[in-house]
C-alpha cells in the first residue's frame, strides 16, 4: 500500500510566508508610530511658535517698551531694555520707535538682540516682522525674508496705525531646518 | 528526520526568541521615551503658561492684574521648582529642566507650587505675589 513520504520539516513555504507576513506588520507598526510621533512633535512646536508670535506680536503693537523712550538710547540690547515695544498706545506706532526697531534689525547683532528682547530665541527659531501698507506697499520689513513651505512656521498678523494709515503687522517666527 | 525537525525547531525557536527580545526592547526604549516625553510636554505647558500669564500682564498695561493658580505637582505626577532666571522661566523635576522665555526681564517675586498667585503690572514691572 502507497504510503505518503514524511518530512519532518519546519521551515516550509507557509511558515515562511507567516514569518514575512508578521515581520512585514512589525515594521509597518514600527513606521506607523514613528511617523505619529513626528507629527506630535511637529504639531507641538508649531503650537508654541503660534503662541510665541502672538505674544511677540502683541507686544510690539501694544506696548511702548521699558524705557518707553528705549528708541532714544544709543545702545539696545538685553542690558539697556526690560521690554520692547513700537507703540504710543494699543495699535498706534510709534514712527520713530518703529524706525529705529527696522534699523536695529537689520544688522546680524541688532537682530540677535531683537530676538532676545521679543522672546524667541529658542535655538533655530527665526523671525520676520513686516508692515505693509493697505495699499500693499510694504513699509518695512526684518533683515530675513519669510521662510520656505519645507519650514515649520507660523504667522501672526495684527492690523495697527503708523503715520495715520492702517498697517498690517505680520509676525512670521519659523525654525531653520537642521543641516 | 526527527533530528532534522529538532534542529529546525530550535533555530525557529532561537528566531522567534530573537525576535522577541528585539520587540521587547523597542516596547521599552519607546515605552521610556514616551513617559519622558509626557513629562516634558507638562512642564513645557506650565512653565509656558505661567510665562504667558506674565507676558499678557505686561500687555494689558500699567495696573493690570491677573491671578495664576501653581500645581503642587506636575501632571505626571512630580514635584519641582520654578524659578526666574533674567528673562526665562525655569522648570526642574528630578534632574531636568526645560524654559519659557520671558518678554520683560523687569520682574520681581518668586514661585511656590501649589501657590495662588496675583501677577500685577506695575509701570511696566511685573510683580509676583501670593494671593
Amino acid at each position: 500500500m502507497f504510503q505518503p513520504r514524511k518530512r519532518g520539516q519546519f521551515f516550509g513555504a507557509d511558515a515562511i510566508l507567516a514569518f514575512l507576513l508578521v515581520l512585514f506588520a512589525l515594521v509597518a507598526a514600527g513606521v506607523a508610530t514613528e511617523s505619529l510621533d513626528s507629527q506630535i512633535s511637529t504639531t507641538e512646536i508649531t503650537h508654541r511658535l503660534t503662541e510665541r508670535a502672538t505674544d511677540s506680536l502683541n507686544q510690539l503693537i501694544r506696548t511702548p517698551g521699558k524705557p518707553a523712550d528705549w528708541n532714544l538710547l544709543t545702545t539696545v540690547d538685553n542690558t539697556t531694555i526690560d521690554s520692547l515695544g513700537l507703540s504710543h498706545e494699543a495699535n498706534l506706532l510709534d514712527p520713530q520707535k518703529v524706525a529705529r526697531f527696522f534699523n536695529l534689525t537689520n544688522s546680524t547683532d541688532g537682530f540677535e538682540q531683537a530676538c532676545v528682547l521679543l522672546a524667541i530665541r529658542e535655538p533655530g527659531y527665526n523671525f520676520t516682522l513686516t508692515l505693509t501698507y493697505a495699499n500693499n506697499t510694504v513699509a518695512y520689513t526684518t533683515l530675513y525674508p519669510a521662510p520656505v513651505q519645507s519650514h515649520i512656521a507660523a504667522s501672526i498678523e495684527r492690523v495697527a496705525m503708523l503715520n495715520h494709515e492702517s498697517v498690517r503687522a505680520r509676525l512670521t517666527l519659523w525654525i531653520e531646518p537642521i543641516q | 528526520m526527527r533530528a532534522q525537525a529538532t534542529l529546525e525547531f530550535l533555530i525557529l525557536a532561537a528566531l522567534l526568541l530573537i525576535m522577541f527580545l528585539a520587540l521587547l526592547q523597542v516596547y521599552f526604549t519607546r515605552l521610556n521615551a514616551g513617559q519622558d516625553f509626557q513629562e516634558r510636554l507638562g512642564a513645557q505647558r506650565l512653565v509656558d503658561d505661567a510665562g504667558r500669564h506674565i507676558d499678557r500682564v505686561l500687555q494689558s498695561g500699567n495696573s493690570s492684574r491677573i491671578q495664576f493658580q501653581l500645581p503642587t505637582l506636575l501632571p505626571t505626577g512630580q514635584a519641582y521648582t520654578l524659578v526666574r532666571i533674567g528673562r526665562r522661566l525655569e522648570i526642574a523635576w528630578e534632574s531636568k529642566t526645560v524654559n519659557s522665555l520671558l518678554l520683560t526681564q523687569a520682574v520681581s517675586g518668586s514661585f511656590t507650587p501649589g501657590t495662588l498667585y496675583n501677577i500685577t503690572n506695575n509701570n511696566g514691572g511685573i510683580l509676583i505675589v501670593p494671593a
